[in-house]
Parts: structure tokens; C-alpha cells; sequence
């Protein structure tokens, strides 16, 4: 409760929005590592064993997937934490990942990144060709309900590589 | 683009730790200056060229590369 009220308070804001680069702070990767973990995890095990998720119920725009209820407009439907908040956490969690500073950001962390979201676009957009002409049934709907997550998690992966890599070629100083 | 910090460095006694701080970057990003793996922005090239006070072309120069 403590953290939602440090970052929603004004100056935060304010220097965040004020800021030339768009990134989070350092610690929001802590936060993503410890939101998606979990988040994955329970994933899985849904998709597993369906009686793991619960419902719950939610405000909808338009329920459009009612068949023996009348739908209407701005009402409460049923829905489950599976379809809801779970997407909603993992989504954050791998942007808070993603996108926040590393310790020292500097110009060469800046170019890296760069390179590793054109990267990450580039493959996902391939995989995603391949796996539309290729990939057929309930394996396509996983594969497209995993894309979502897809593109970030590329990024995470190639990001980290290069940042490894980076660290790897250090030399001693003299 | 070639380099000689790691000559200049020698000169003046100051550890790619060093020189990072002053210049405001990573001490890996020294690293992969002097190793030409990454071309620094005008701003480092310049701050690295007062903090030897030297000029910009005694510590850098062109490759034939550089032009393609």
C-alpha cells in the first residue's frame, strides 16, 4: 500500500513524466521479476488443471459471450481471474522488466536496448508468419494466447544476452 | 574508429573506473570504447578529449570503414 502511494504521489509523477527517457525506475525490475514468476506459474498450472482458476465478477462494457442471458450495455458479467487480472499482471510485470533502467544507464545500455526491441520485433513478426501458415487447432490457440506475452519476452531475453555478453568481454584494467 | 584512451589513460594514471565517472558513463562502456566495439556519441568524445586535454582527432581517428 505504502509503494502504490509513493509512486502515485505528485513529485513522482511529476519527474517521471519530466524525464527524457520513458523508463522506470531500477526497482520496478525487482517488482516485475516477482509479479511474473508467479504469474507464469499459475499460468501453467490453469491451463493444466481448470479448476485452479476462480471466478469472479466484473464490470463489462459489453458481454458479448452470454448465451442464455440477455446482454446489455455497461453491466456486471462472470468472468474468471484466469481471463481478467492474470493477463493484466503478466502484461505489467514483463513491461516493468522490459523497460525500466538498469543500474548505470548510459549511452551503450541505451544502444542495446535499442537494438534488442528491433531484434525482438523482427523475430516475433517471423514467428508469428510461420506459426499462422503452420500451426492449426487448439496448438494455434495456444501459440496465439502465448503471443501476446511473445515480443516482450523476446526483448527480456535478448536484452539480458547482450547485457551478458557485454559483461563477459570486460576486461581487467591495467 | 580507432582510439588510444587506453595510451592516454597510461598517461595520466587513471583507471577506466575513473575515467567513467568523470565522463558519466559505464566502466563498460570505457572497456568497449577502447576495445572499438562501440562508437560513442559526440558528447563522450568530446568529454573524454577535455578530461586528456587533447584534441578530439589525437585520441580518435577514421577508419576507412567509417565512410561506407
Amino acid at each position: 500500500m505504502k509503494i502504490i502511494l509513493y509512486i502515485c504521489s505528485i513529485n513522482q509523477l511529476k519527474k517521471l513524466f519530466m524525464k527524457k527517457s520513458y523508463l522506470f525506475p531500477n526497482y520496478f525490475k525487482k517488482i516485475g521479476w516477482a509479479v511474473s514468476i508467479p504469474s507464469i506459474i499459475y499460468y501453467i498450472l490453469i491451463i493444466c488443471f481448470d479448476n485452479l482458476d476462480f471466478k469472479i465478477k466484473m464490470f463489462s462494457i459489453f458481454p458479448s459471450d452470454q448465451v442464455f442471458k440477455e446482454s446489455s450495455w455497461f453491466s456486471i458479467t462472470d468472468t474468471t481471474f484466469g481471463l481478467t487480472f492474470l493477463p493484466m499482471l503478466l502484461m505489467l510485470s514483463l513491461v516493468f522488466i522490459a523497460f525500466s533502467r538498469e543500474k548505470i544507464e548510459d549511452e551503450l545500455i541505451s544502444k542495446i536496448r535499442e537494438k534488442s526491441l528491433i531484434w525482438s520485433v523482427l523475430v516475433f513478426m517471423s514467428l508469428f508468419i510461420f506459426c499462422t501458415l503452420l500451426l492449426y487447432g487448439m496448438l494455434y490457440y495456444y501459440f496465439y494466447i502465448f503471443n501476446i506475452y511473445l515480443l516482450l519476452i523476446l526483448m527480456i531475453f535478448k536484452f539480458n544476452f547482450e547485457i551478458y555478453k557485454l559483461k563477459k568481454s570486460l576486461k581487467n584494467e591495467e | 574508429m580507432k582510439n588510444n584512451i587506453r595510451v592516454e589513460r597510461a598517461i595520466i594514471r587513471i583507471s577506466q573506473q575513473e575515467l567513467a565517472d568523470r565522463v558519466g558513463v559505464s566502466r563498460q562502456t570505457i572497456n568497449a570504447i577502447e576495445l572499438e566495439k562501440y562508437t560513442p556519441s559526440a558528447i563522450v568524445i568530446m568529454k573524454i578529449a577535455f578530461i586528456f586535454n587533447k584534441r578530439v582527432e589525437e585520441i580518435f581517428s577514421l577508419e576507412e570503414n567509417d565512410w561506407k
